[in-house]
């Protein structure tokens, strides 16, 4: 295991606090002061564990692997995932042991065995409902939704070649990938998840 | 379906959604420390907040430790002085900081030392009876007449004085 001695470890608690901010938004999860249901872990929960996974040695950091930030994304990104299978999990079991009505159908789950603000996981899963709340965070700003398009619908990848269909320079790309972050951030916080 | 159908699905429909993601918004390292202070505050977290919490989480655990009796590992001791509220935000700033406080922790502990350094010097006087004279000894006088002898005979050999190249 390498120890990254370079690396400020309160920097890299606000980047992955950030991070966090944006895979729950990925996943059309809570809000600033939600928690993922089941169990129980906001964005900065998750940022919190896996510093003191870090810091207590659990998580082994290799240098020839990228740096240090690289991996603890990575890793915190997986536990979101797990946790929300964990929650699906455990919100199949609770509906399996709920009694039903009579008329009621055998699969469609009754509005009340669902939490307030989760999401079906089976939706927030789809690539169509991703792609649904990353235009609805664009509305009315052009150039982000121009860029989107030469992501999504020319299937482009990299900074110059998303710049050369533009006809922008590759440091524009990023500084609209920047803005595209706040705004889907944002709107997630703000409008999909607060009424 | 059965249960590992239904985890092979999971898994890889939630992958799908993280290399998507990385796509349209860029991967995880692209976000500095500047801009995840900028996205935090647009969510209404204060970064400084954060990191105070975090501090105390860490200090918790650093008393844990403690308590058991265990060695508190470096890396813990690091996150301490990382998070510590009140420290300079920038990274140059921190690291003359954490070698000012090792200059300073060098300096104490040297001096700590000194007196038993005097002890081990044999014979050691200090010569400060010199100082309170207002007049030249007749020794004084010889070894200054001695030395002014002696720079006398360095310009007769011709050999060239400290000044010579100015004066050419």
């Amino acid at each position: 295991m390498t120890i990254d001695y370079g690396a400020d470890l309160s920097e890299l608690a606000v980047r992955l606090a950030a991070f966090a901010q944006r895979t729950f938004a990925d996943f059309g999860l809570g809000g600033p002061d939600a928690a993922l249901t089941g169990v129980g872990l906001s964005p900065e929960d998750f940022a919190w564990r896996v510093l003191e996974d870090y810091v207590e040695g659990r998580l082994a950091h290799e240098a020839s692997r990228g740096d240090v930030f690289a991996l603890l994304a990575t890793a915190l990104r997986n536990d979101i995932i797990d946790s929300l299978r964990k929650a699906a999990h455990m919100r199949e079991e609770k509906r399996s042991s709920l009694p039903r009505e009579r008329n009621s159908s055998d699969s469609a789950p009754s509005l009340d065995e669902l939490p307030a603000n989760a999401r079906d996981v089976s939706i927030i899963l789809e690539e169509e409902e991703y792609c649904r709340r990353v235009w609805a965070s664009l509305a009315g700003e052009h150039e982000l939704e121009e860029m989107v398009r030469a992501i999504l619908d020319l299937n482009l990848h990299k900074p110059r070649d998303i710049a050369a269909a533009l006809g922008i320079s590759p440091a524009e790309v990023q500084n609209r990938k920047k803005r595209l972050r706040r705004r889907f951030i944002e709107h997630h916080v703000f409008n999909e998840v607060r009424p | 379906m059965t249960n590992k159908n239904k985890i092979d699905s999971f898994d890889a429909r939630a992958a799908r959604i993280t290399v998507l993601s990385d796509r349209v918004l860029g991967p995880p390292n692209e976000i500095d420390a500047a801009e995840a202070e900028d996205l935090l505050r647009a969510v209404n977290i204060d970064p400084q907040e954060l990191k105070a919490e975090f501090h105390r989480r860490f200090d918790a655990l650093a008393k844990q430790h403690a308590a058991r009796g265990e060695r508190v590992a470096p890396l813990l001791k690091r996150a301490l002085a990382d998070f510590r509220p009140g420290v300079p935000h920038s990274g140059p700033e921190r690291e003359l900081l954490r070698e000012a406080q090792t200059a300073i922790r060098q300096v104490l502990r040297q001096t700590q030392q000194l007196p038993q350094l005097l002890q081990q010097l044999a014979d050691l006087t200090l010569a400060t009876a010199y100082r309170k004279r207002k007049e030249l000894s007749e020794h004084d006088r010889e070894l200054l007449d001695e030395i002014a002898e002696q720079l006398r005979n360095r310009g007769k050999d011709g050999k060239p004085g400290p000044s010579s190249k100015r004066k050419r």
